[in-house]
């Protein structure tokens, strides 16, 4: 499917900020399953833009505005066909046996460490043990702990905040998306299977907004994208900005400034579907 | 980048042309010397004087020598510890800020500065010296000219690479104004000088040597040497790589690189004054130079390559103590990740 995305968001200070740098995470990775046909990204006021790829190949654009400024725009406009991989039957695929290669494979190491957002606690483990009911198969386990999570978790906006660990979500037991596929990635490492974050976007007829699932390392098959929000396995409605550990490695917008705590963020996205 | 590294880099950049440039000015006059005749002690002090003013370090020099004889001057220049700008000193400044950026550079550019550096610290260094300071001061030359070729073939083009650059022809420009200028005493204060004598002719192609300009110089004006001619191709050539102009539009353009700001407009000062400079340059005639007097010209034009210099610093380097009650940094605020209507 081909999907214009535009996405605003606005920062309103209560008085003139300054020095403040910026990096940028909202262009889409040129990855097999999309392709980008076109990004743009504006910034307000007008900034010199670099560019450059982090440790985890996200592309990163990078302003600075020293003048003091007390408004300030970042629009992203991308054009991407996403051409997602069929969704892998739900059979065994392979053991947790095989499981224990993925190191060899492919740099996963990463991905099956405790980050900022997320913890391997004897809780999760617990909860992920429980939830796969002696599972030998790690793909089988992936799924049963995607169905566990989207049960377990109840989805409420508001209810959480940007920076809401995983074990805060285990104990009140509600979320978003973004808290969905933290306890999903705890749960899965505690497995010892290499899970990472997914920053994107999601187009359906009922939503069009910023979204967040998980990958999984499956030797044999590759990263396989799972959405414990809406327990499926990734589709073309999904399209991918960025991995990482977890959300403090692919916030869309972070930085640093100097200057006022008071200010007013607001967010814009709209995603059309192509003809 | 950070601003140390930028630091680093531009003065590693700048001792490693300065080394290569002392070398080539005292070089030459160590080979002119061999042409002139009736040498006594009063006339060779004479010509070893406006050598030491062309480096700038006369006080330094006047504080350890009493004359200016030219064994203290080329062990002034060479050697001598307490000169900061001697050829030593230079390339042990250049691979100490090579060394605290070592993980910004190729490991080729790093084992050729550092070569150099042990061999000049050698004491088989004294003995190319005392055997033949030509070899000696070509084993420098050719040791920079390779580093820049290192250095424009393996380095990475950052932001880093152009403060290389800006350093680079910052003291390129500002050595060949001062090679210019060792034989100032021979011109009139202003105006052309309308007949040159054949020993006079000698001393300015050792002026063009300096610069390894002769064989550039000869293409054009084949071999006849006049001091206007010379002056113009060193100060105003736009295609010759050590003349001041094409070193002015080099620096512009690596200043440019850095701040992003297009040719024609400046927000910086460094910017301003290489901008200005280069138009200044590009818009004189070597006449209206000679009127105001070479030397006087060549004076200011250091004074303005030394303020490119100064803002370079303040815009990129200097980093002002902060007062404790200045504003703190604060996180810019993060957008959380959530389809609505789920």
């Amino acid at each position: 499917m081909k999907f214009d995305i535009y996405h605003a968001t606005r920062y309103v200070y209560a008085s003139a900020v300054r020095d403040s740098f910026n990096d940028v995470r909202l262009q889409p990775m040129p990855i097999p399953e999309q392709k980008v046909e076109s990004f743009l990204l504006r910034v307000l006021p007008a900034a010199r833009l670099t560019h450059f790829k982090d440790f985890y190949s996200n592309w990163v654009n990078h302003f600075e505005i020293l003048e003091p400024h007390s408004y300030l725009m970042i629009e992203a406009q991308s054009r991407v066909i996403t051409l997602p991989a069929a969704p892998l039957p739900e059979e065994k695929l392979c053991s947790f046996e095989k499981m224990r290669a993925a190191p060899n494979i492919e740099r996963c190491f990463d991905y099956m460490l405790a980050s900022r957002f997320v913890e391997l606690s004897p809780e999760a483990w617990k909860l992920a043990v429980d939830a796969t009911h002696g599972q030998d198969d790690a793909w089988l386990a992936v799924l049963a702990l995607m169905k566990f999570v989207h049960g377990f978790l109840k989805y409420e906006s508001f209810s959480t905040h940007v920076h809401t660990h995983m074990s805060e979500v285990m104990k009140d037991k509600r979320g978003v998306c973004q808290d969905f596929a933290h306890l999903l990635i705890g749960l899965c490492r505690a497995l010892k299977i290499p899970a990472r974050y997914i920053s994107g976007y999601l187009a359906t007829e009922t939503a069009s907004a910023t979204h967040a699932w998980v990958e999984v390392f499956i030797p044999g098959h590759g990263w396989r994208g799972v959405d414990p929000t809406h327990d499926r396995q990734i589709d073309e409605t999904y399209v991918k900005l960025g991995n990482g550990r977890d959300y403090a490695d692919v916030s869309p917008i972070s930085g640093n400034y100097r200057g006022t705590l008071e200010r007013k963020m607001t967010v814009e996205v709209k995603i059309t579907p192509v003809a | 980048m950070l601003s140390r590294v930028a630091h680093s880099l531009y003065w590693m950049a700048r001792y490693i042309e300065r080394a290569e440039n002392i070398a080539r000015i005292v070089d030459v006059n160590l080979q002119l010397l061999l042409d002139i005749r009736n040498l006594d002690e009063k006339r060779l002090i004479e010509y070893w004087s406006p050598i030491v003013q062309a480096t700038g370090e006369e006080g330094a020099f006047f504080k350890l020598h009493p004359h200016a004889t030219g064994q203290a001057v080329t062990e002034f220049l060479v050697f001598q510890n307490e000169n900061p700008n001697s050829i030593v000193q230079c390339i042990c400044s250049a691979r100490e800020n090579a060394r605290m950026v070592r993980d910004q550079i190729t490991l080729e550019l790093w084992e050729e500065l550092n070569r150099l550096y042990l061999f000049i610290r050698s004491p088989q260094a004294r003995e190319v010296w005392e055997r033949s300071a030509s070899e000696f001061f070509q084993e420098v030359k050719s040791s920079s000219l390779h580093i820049i070729g290192i250095m424009r073939a393996t380095l990475i083009r950052n932001e880093g690479w152009w403060f290389v650059q800006a350093g680079q022809f910052l003291e390129r420009a500002d050595k060949t104004t001062r090679i210019l200028d060792v034989r100032y005493q021979s011109l009139p204060e202003r105006g052309v000088p309308e007949r040159i004598t054949p020993d006079q002719a000698l001393e300015w192609s050792a002026v063009l040597r300096s610069c390894s300009a002769w064989d550039a110089y000869k293409t054009i004006y084949a071999a006849d040497v006049h001091p206007r001619r010379v002056a113009e191709f060193l100060l105003l050539s736009e295609d010759f790589p050590r003349s001041v102009e094409f070193c002015v539009m080099e620096l512009n353009h690596a200043l440019r690189q850095i701040s992003g700001v297009a040719q024609g407009k400046f927000r910086y000062d460094a910017e301003k004054i290489a901008g200005r400079l280069v138009a200044e340059l590009q818009f004189n005639t070597i006449e209206e130079i000679f009127d105001i007097g070479l030397h006087r010209y060549l004076d200011d034009l250091q004074l303005k390559l030394n303020n490119i210099g100064d803002a370079l610093f303040r815009t990129y380097i200097y980093q002002p103590f902060q007062n404790p009650d200045e504003v703190h940094m604060v996180q810019q605020e993060e957008q959380q990740q959530q389809a609505i209507g789920n």
